[in-house]
């Protein structure tokens, strides 16, 4: 579908990297002109990529990137109306404040119809734009990701261009470079933008982290870019000035009607910004909506726990609008059939401490946490944890009801590919402890090229940073495929016993349930047959169980 | 009274050598270059060296080596650091360390070895003692030049160069825009490293020419082998001026193009 109001549109677009990593998978999406849109996700997902495939820095593998209706998936950076604002700013360190602003304008020529005496245009045959088709084919040619197919269709338009341009004379430019002056006024508006105005003669490394900030925004908007990308720009400053760039970012961007790219991991900058989120996980789209339709819509479990403070509970649908989840049926908004298993969420801020007489559920509050505008309590529900805000003061220990609206439980389809464990962490012997049971993990994915020494640390790739992983709060992935049964109980290598609560034959394969005392599910794939409530041995192999930091490895430094 | 120990008496063993080796014969040479052979005061030496044409004209020819093999060797070095900078060719700094290796042979003994085979090729001293001197010169000195310059160029950003190429940059101009101007620091001690070395090299030109390539060094060398003390001393005080003015220019050239980059020069 075209549509004229896509500034740029990714389409099918997949990045295949030298070593067979997939970054970046079918990636389908269109900006509208003047949107403040985000690609939000863990470390490792893909919006990196994505971002610097829109600026040119990589290419894609397949897959088409149109900026105003025109291919531009392989055309340099340089020939790209986009700008870039770099992770750590990369500024010029042997040019001032002035030069590192200036430096885009003064690279910039400015195209002038050449006319002859009489003031005709000029027409010539564009070698420039037939040097431009060659190097492309070249590029198709040598692209291994590409069906023969593909390349061949790609490789016969590429020819049709050549050919017409071969034959066809254009108008003919002449370039021009900015005056002194007009580059003067350009710089010193941007510099006003970004409040920078008296720091001009200034040297780069004399700025705060703040005002590099500040100038390597100006940089990229001195050249009125058609595109704005911003890479995690705000990550190297404090909370208090990142809190205060959001908000002058964002105003900037109201002001400058530029289209905003932003990448960020950090889920409140997301939301605070942005006017469309897109998170991904593993280079997939995993939703994409407006922040709030994000926030209270969430399409899957990863999203509902990447967005916001969640509470995830497996549950199974009982009939319409009933749910059964913390051993209680709730009635609820969303249809699903009957006896689905779901994921079903609720946000801390959505259920209610009340009496015990008047609550659905008893709970227990066992910690209690000030947050200022209100207190965040966890609570003991059966064996499940259910974290609460709320404004209301109750002391520890305390028995109490709790009431969860209908339209405030979200519930979706169980993502049936992984099980995902949101309330893991690590132990003292680095492994991984799911429902009470340790599992024998490797925790050196949580940082890439990193190793443990001998006391069990871990180690940075330049073995400059030393992190204690103890207590660590984790989302442990582990694929239906991975998880092993085991009929002997006894057998050493069990790591959980649960009972067989679900079972459906899926043509050439069962997929089990195995509920864990503590009511934990462990979903699984097995060619042989079981029966109901057996009781069965988890098995789960180190190397299959991923793992996720709740909060930045940073915090873990010693 | 009882002895204490302070920090500052860890300094007198330093302070003792700096005398006897570094101020005493510094002073020796002084004196020397300004008395004749019966101890009075003189400034012979001095009209000596500016008015013989000999002499200046192996002060222009030992500039004119050293120029050429400054530039020769940033030439040919600047490239190899800048390809060595990128890990993708240079795991774990295994070919930079094969460009070094040759610096831990005595540059005698590599001197010798380098005639043999120049004379071998056919490009004996006897028959070309300019173009000898220079291969020979070349080769001693690229080592110092690669060594700065890429650890001047392990330190740039590599996403300053993706920044310029986003800020419109082709690829030359991403060299001549962002990547040469910061490696400047590391050019200009290079170039220290090499030119004033060169100027007072001595075996490299008397062994690789036979003896008809008369550097700076060779002429304060023939001089005190031919009993010219306060000849001699007036040279050696005249190229140490030359390393103290070089010097200087270059401090001041590093410290205007970047401040914060001067420690990249020490290696």
């Amino acid at each position: 579908m075209e549509n004229e109001n896509y500034i740029i549109e990714l389409k099918n677009v997949s990045k295949i990297f030298e070593d067979d990593t997939v970054a970046v998978e079918n990636f389908n999406f269109y900006v509208k002109k003047g949107e403040f849109v985000t690609f939000l996700g863990p470390s490792g997902c893909g919006k990196s990529t994505t971002l610097r495939m829109i600026a040119g820095f990589d290419f894609p593998s397949k897959g088409e990137i149109l900026l105003n209706g025109k291919d531009i998936s392989l055309l340099p950076p340089n020939k790209r109306p986009i700008n870039m604002v770099f992770q750590k700013y990369a500024l010029f360190p042997h040019l001032d404040v002035y030069e590192n602003v200036a430096f885009g304008l003064r690279l910039k020529k400015i195209p002038v119809e050449l006319k002859d005496k009489d003031g005709n245009p000029v027409l010539k045959i564009n070698y420039k734009k037939i040097y431009e088709i060659k190097s492309d084919i070249r590029q198709v040619k040598r692209n291994k990701h590409l069906s023969n197919e593909e390349k061949e269709e790609k490789l016969t338009k590429l020819n049709e261009e050549l050919n017409k341009a071969l034959v066809t004379k254009e108008q003919a430019y002449t370039y021009k470079k900015l005056s002194n002056r007009e580059i003067d006024e350009k710089v010193a508006k941007a510099l006003k933008i970004v409040d920078l105005d008296s720091l001009e003669e200034r040297d780069i490394s004399t700025l705060s982290g703040g005002q590099q900030q500040r100038v390597a925004i100006a940089r990229a908007i001195v050249n009125e870019p058609e595109i704005l990308l911003l890479d995690e720009p705000l990550g190297a400053l404090d909370l208090k000035m990142r809190k205060d760039m959001q908000i002058e970012l964002k105003d900037m961007h109201t002001r400058l009607g530029i289209t905003f790219i932003y990448v960020t991991h950090d889920q409140e900058e997301a939301l605070t910004m942005s006017d469309t989120i897109v998170v991904m996980k593993d280079g997939v789209i995993q939703q994409i909506g407006k922040p709030k339709d994000i926030y209270d819509e969430p399409k899957n479990a990863f999203v509902a726990d990447f967005i916001g403070e969640s509470n995830i509970y497996n549950g199974t649908m009982l009939k319409d609008s009933t749910v059964r989840f913390l051993d209680h049926n709730f009635k609820c908004v969303d249809t699903f059939p009957l006896n689905e298993k779901v994921d079903v969420v609720v946000r801390p801020e959505d259920a209610d401490i009340t009496s015990v007489e008047d609550g659905m559920i008893k709970g227990k509050i066992v910690t209690k946490i000030f947050k200022g505008v209100n207190y965040q309590y966890t609570l003991m529900v059966g064996k499940n944890e259910l974290i609460v805000k709320s404004t209301k003061d109750y002391p520890l220990d305390k028995e109490v009801g709790i009431s969860i609206e209908p339209d405030l439980i979200h519930i979706m389809k169980k993502d049936f590919t992984t099980n995902i464990y949101t309330d893991a962490y690590i132990n003292n012997k680095n492994q991984v402890v799911i429902d009470d049971k340790p599992f024998d993990c490797d925790i050196t994915q949580l940082l890439p090229n990193s190793k443990l020494d001998e006391e069990g640390y871990l180690i940075s790739k330049d073995g400059k940073h030393k992190y204690d992983l103890k207590d660590a709060d984790v989302v442990a992935e582990v694929g239906i495929e991975k998880i092993e049964i085991v009929d002997d109980l006894n057998d050493p290598k069990v790591q959980a016993v649960g009972e067989i609560v679900d079972l459906v034959y899926k043509g050439d394969h069962y997929r089990i349930i195995v509920r864990t005392d503590s009511e934990e599910d462990f979903v699984l794939d097995t060619p042989y047959s079981y029966n109901f409530f057996d009781k069965v041995g988890i098995y789960i192999k180190p190397q299959d169980i991923k793992l996720r930091l709740k909060k930045e490895v940073k915090e873990y430094e010693i | 009274m009882k002895f204490r120990f302070q920090r500052k008496f860890l300094a007198i063993p330093y302070f003792i050598f700096l005398i006897l080796f570094i101020v005493l014969p510094i002073l020796f040479i002084i004196y020397y270059a300004f008395t004749d052979s019966n101890g009075f005061f003189t400034f012979d030496a001095v009209v000596d060296f500016f008015t013989s044409t000999n002499k200046l004209n192996v002060l222009l020819l030992s500039l004119m080596f050293a120029m050429l093999n400054t530039i020769i060797c940033l030439v040919i070095g600047y490239p190899i650091a800048y390809i060595l900078s990128n890990t993708k060719f240079n795991a774990n700094a295994v070919i930079v360390m094969l460009f070094v290796m040759p610096m831990w042979i005595n540059f005698v003994l590599r001197t010798w070895a380098t005639r043999d085979v120049l004379t071998w090729i056919g490009l004996d001293g006897g028959t070309h003692p300019y173009l000898a001197t220079m291969i020979g010169l070349i080769y001693n000195y690229l080592p110092f030049v690669i060594l700065p310059l890429y650890n001047v160029m392990l330190k740039l950003d590599k996403s300053q160069i993706e920044a310029a190429m986003d800020l419109g940059c082709n690829r030359l101009q991403v060299f001549t825009k962002s990547i040469f101007p910061q490696s400047i620091p590391g050019v200009v001690s290079a170039a220290m490293m090499v030119f004033m070395p060169t100027m007072s090299s001595y075996v490299i030109s008397d062994v690789l020419s036979e003896g008809q390539v008369v550097l700076f060094g060779n002429l304060i060398y023939l001089n005190f082998s031919n009993s010219q003390w306060n000849y001699g001393s007036f040279i050696s005080l005249f190229m140490l001026a030359l390393v103290a003015i070089s010097m200087l220019i270059s401090r001041n050239f590093t410290e205007k193009s970047t401040t914060n980059k001067k420690e990249s020069s020490k290696w």
